[in-house]
């Protein structure tokens, strides 16, 4: 039994020393699982070791997190570079069999966050760069060439006089040209982050063709 | 790999060169050298210009270049050594540069440029006008008719004569001077196109070639406000021309609000309020409305307002119209599975159900899924495209092959409509909610009322629809089915209006068809005859009624 402390029922599981509540201040628990293969030393990923030491991290997915001993799972679990374990997961309610944690992890550790998502290939090799470079790399107009020629099926570029609704209709579409409109207003906002409608293209429309296209690039 | 002409007007040098490595051909065109027909042009600088060509330039080979200094009366050649390389930017584009005792463009002079070929002696010419005029471009973006492109054929400087190009879709505050009508001056606020230059006023060529020409000579504004009345700009400060001078405004260009759309179909709103009156008679009113206001697209879905209405007015014996009135929202968004289901589209929305005389308030959540079967979608517009365009590729495959020879590519107009079409669509659809209160529903006639208790309302909703094009005629056919979970209470009005309460559960389908005649080649005119019958909510009174009607386009 915990020895009782000043008031009644106050005992010493009701206290933390100072570095304890320095500890949940600063840190967070994780729950997750260890990638395969995936050591790698902090100074080959660019950071540097949460705990100061030359010892690799390792690709994981964390599940959830404690704070300051509230249990928060995650509502998609994360991929991020993490230390080695500290063991089985022990707290949370998480299947030590299943999962492992990582305690005292700093919250302001920069670490690498691997993030999945679909987007295109110039969309993501050109993102974060400077917009001069994104626009020098791939001309608008190539740009422009490349949706239209994914978005109509096409085996070459289209050419810069064709008209939408003829490329739609010789992809043998499911669908009306409206719905190849709104697909194209998708992916044209997909890739120069622009805020087309269905209603740009679709009939009577003055954007009909792949030139008036490129020229309304803004 | 740039390749060096010197352009005497006299004696051309001839080289034959290739201006991008075998590595870079495309596979389709590799068999044959493309030729540049020049269509546009852009100065970008005191000794580069930038040709636009009608396709793409890999594996272009030019033979010669000529540069000529055209006056009123004279055409002068000039002593200039031209550089012709690509533009890593873009594969449309090829880069001219320029050097020599006559390698220097000059602002406001007259210019012609003669590109020569391997092919046939084939040469083609551009003109060119260094004239340093701006003209602001109507907006073209339906959704965004505040969005103004400020163009010329020579590039824009923010610092002396570095070249500068605009970023895609990067802007910063900007303040446009203008005057309205009567000279006086206005000052607009607007969103600007962010520039970038280059870092010096002689740039070299692998600094041009990495610039993108369509985004040179091109300043995008976008107003915070609407223009009210026309504007005229004033200037672009502190734009100027690569050639350090300041822009002259094109006199006929405006900043001008959008006009009204021509027709019903373009518009986002639309009312059409007419009134009838005559001796001996109550008077008439014809409502014809529409509301489809823009509405952006989010992670591909489309959002939209549902406003309709499928009622019918006075009886004949016999006739029972269907009473349904919608009103909601939706979004779209379309998938496209890479099997059988070629286009699966999934409209999730919110609707409130009445019917003509608004004594229904039935509120439901709606999904709709609709299936698009690969080879199930070929109207006779969709046929006659792909007959066109197929054609259109045939005569480019032709000269490629033999860029010689006289190949006019083919006009839609040229190419007669197919005899058949056809489209076929599948839908599974669900709708639950219920009836939110009870309301107390009157007879047409008499004196009679009865309280219309609230329900749940959970139906299943498959729907099959089918379009049938021959020559001029067509057949639209859509079958509804509904299966009720949950019973549905529903007002039945007798002959002698009288009213009683009736359940509705289970199966209840409706189906529509719907004739056409076209009468002209276009379809400006034309004979519909609609024929429905079945049971529709929130109702569900038998429908039994066919419409005849004409219809008019222009």
């Amino acid at each position: 039994m915990a020895k009782t402390k000043g008031k009644a029922g106050i005992t010493d599981k009701h206290y933390l020393d100072l570095a304890q509540a320095w500890s949940a201040q600063t840190t967070l628990t994780a729950y997750g699982k260890l990638i395969k293969n995936s050591e790698t030393l902090p100074s080959a990923a660019g950071i540097s070791h949460p705990h100061g030491l030359n010892e690799p991290l390792q690709g994981s997915v964390v599940y959830g997190v404690a704070i300051g001993g509230r249990c928060i799972p995650l509502p998609s679990p994360e991929q991020v570079m993490l230390p080695a374990p500290d063991g089985p997961a022990d707290g949370c309610g998480w299947d030590p069999a299943e999962y492992v944690v990582w305690k005292n992890l700093p919250r302001n550790w920069i670490t690498t966050h691997f993030q999945v998502r679909t987007r295109t290939l110039s969309g993501v090799l050109l993102a974060g760069e400077p917009a001069r470079f994104a626009s020098a790399v791939i001309g608008v107009r190539d740009r422009v060439l490349s949706v239209v020629r994914t978005w109509a099926k096409m085996a070459s570029d289209p050419n810069d006089n064709d008209e939408l609704q003829t490329l739609w209709a010789f992809s043998k579409p499911g669908g009306s040209f409206h719905d190849g409109a709104q697909l194209l207003a998708g992916k044209l906002n997909d890739e120069f982050g622009t805020h087309f409608q269905t209603s740009d293209f679709d009939p009577p429309s003055t954007i009909k063709t792949v030139d008036q296209l490129v020229n309304a690039i803004p | 790999m740039p390749y060096t002409f010197r352009s005497n007007g006299c004696a051309p040098s001839i080289l034959m060169f290739f201006l991008l490595g075998a590595a870079f051909v495309n596979v389709l065109e590799a068999q044959s050298s493309p030729t540049c027909s020049p269509k546009n042009f852009m100065v970008m600088g005191q000794s580069a210009l930038a040709v636009f060509c009608a396709g793409d330039t890999t594996g272009l080979i030019v033979t010669g270049v000529s540069l000529y200094s055209l006056g009123d009366t004279s055409i002068t050649p000039l002593s200039a050594t031209i550089t012709v390389s690509h533009f890593t930017t873009s594969n449309r584009w090829i880069l001219l540069t320029l050097a020599g005792t006559e390698g220097i463009l000059k602002p406001k002079q007259k210019y012609r440029l003669a590109l020569n070929y391997n092919v046939a002696s084939k040469q083609e010419v551009l003109d060119i006008d260094t004239s340093e005029t701006v003209a602001i471009a109507t907006p073209i973006i339906k959704s965004q008719a505040n969005v103004y492109r400020a163009t010329a054929h020579v590039g824009f400087s923010v610092d002396g004569r570095k070249l500068a190009s605009a970023r895609v879709n990067e802007h910063e505050p900007c303040e446009i001077q203008m005057q309205d009508d009567t000279k006086k001056p206005v000052s607009v606020t607007g969103q600007c196109s962010v520039l970038d230059s280059l870092p010096s006023e002689s740039p070299t060529v692998a600094e041009l070639s990495g610039v993108d020409p369509d985004r040179v000579g091109l300043y995008v504004i976008e107003l915070d406000e609407d223009p009210r009345p026309s504007l005229i700009p004033r200037g672009f400060p502190p734009l100027q021309t690569v050639f350090g001078n300041p822009l002259k405004i094109d006199p006929k260009s405006r900043f001008s609000p959008q006009k009204a759309p021509a027709t019903k179909d373009a518009s986002q709103y639309y009312i059409n309020f007419n009134y009838a009156a005559g001796v001996g008679t109550v008077p008439a009113w014809v409502l014809d409305g529409k509301i489809a206001p823009q509405s952006g697209i989010y992670h591909g879905f489309s959002f939209s307002p549902v406003a309709a209405a499928n009622v019918g007015n006075n009886k004949l014996k016999g006739q029972t119209y269907t009473d349904t009135v919608n009103f909601g929202a939706t979004a779209q968004k379309i998938f496209q599975p890479k099997h059988a289901v070629q286009e699966l589209l999934f409209v999730p929305g919110a609707t409130y159900e009445t019917d003509k005389k608004f004594d229904r308030d039935n509120l439901m959540g709606t999904v709709d899924l609709r299936y698009n079967f690969a080879g199930l979608y070929k109207t006779q517009s969709v046929g006659t495209l792909q007959k066109f365009y197929s054609l259109v590729l045939a005569a480019r495959k032709k000269k490629l092959e033999d860029p010689s020879a006289q190949v006019n590519e083919p006009l839609l107009d040229d190419i007669k409509t197919v005899l058949v079409g056809y489209a076929l669509d599948f839908h599974t659809g669900l709708e639950a909610g219920g009836a939110l209160l009870d309301t107390t529903i009157s007879a047409s006639s008499g004196k009679a009322k009865l309280v219309l208790p609230t329900y749940s309302i959970v139906r299943a909703v498959p729907q099959v629809h089918g379009l049938l094009e021959i020559w001029k005629f067509s057949i639209d056919a859509t079958m509804t089915g509904r299966y009720l979970f949950t019973a549905e209470n529903t007002v039945v009005e007798t002959a002698s209006h009288s009213l009683f309460l009736q359940q509705v559960q289970g199966w209840k389908g409706i189906g529509s068809v719907t004739g056409i005649y076209n009468w002209d080649p276009q379809g400006h005119f034309g004979i519909t005859i609609a024929y429905k019958d079945g049971f529709a909510p929130p109702t569900y009174q038998r429908v039994n009624a066919v419409q005849v009607g004409l219809v008019l386009k222009y």
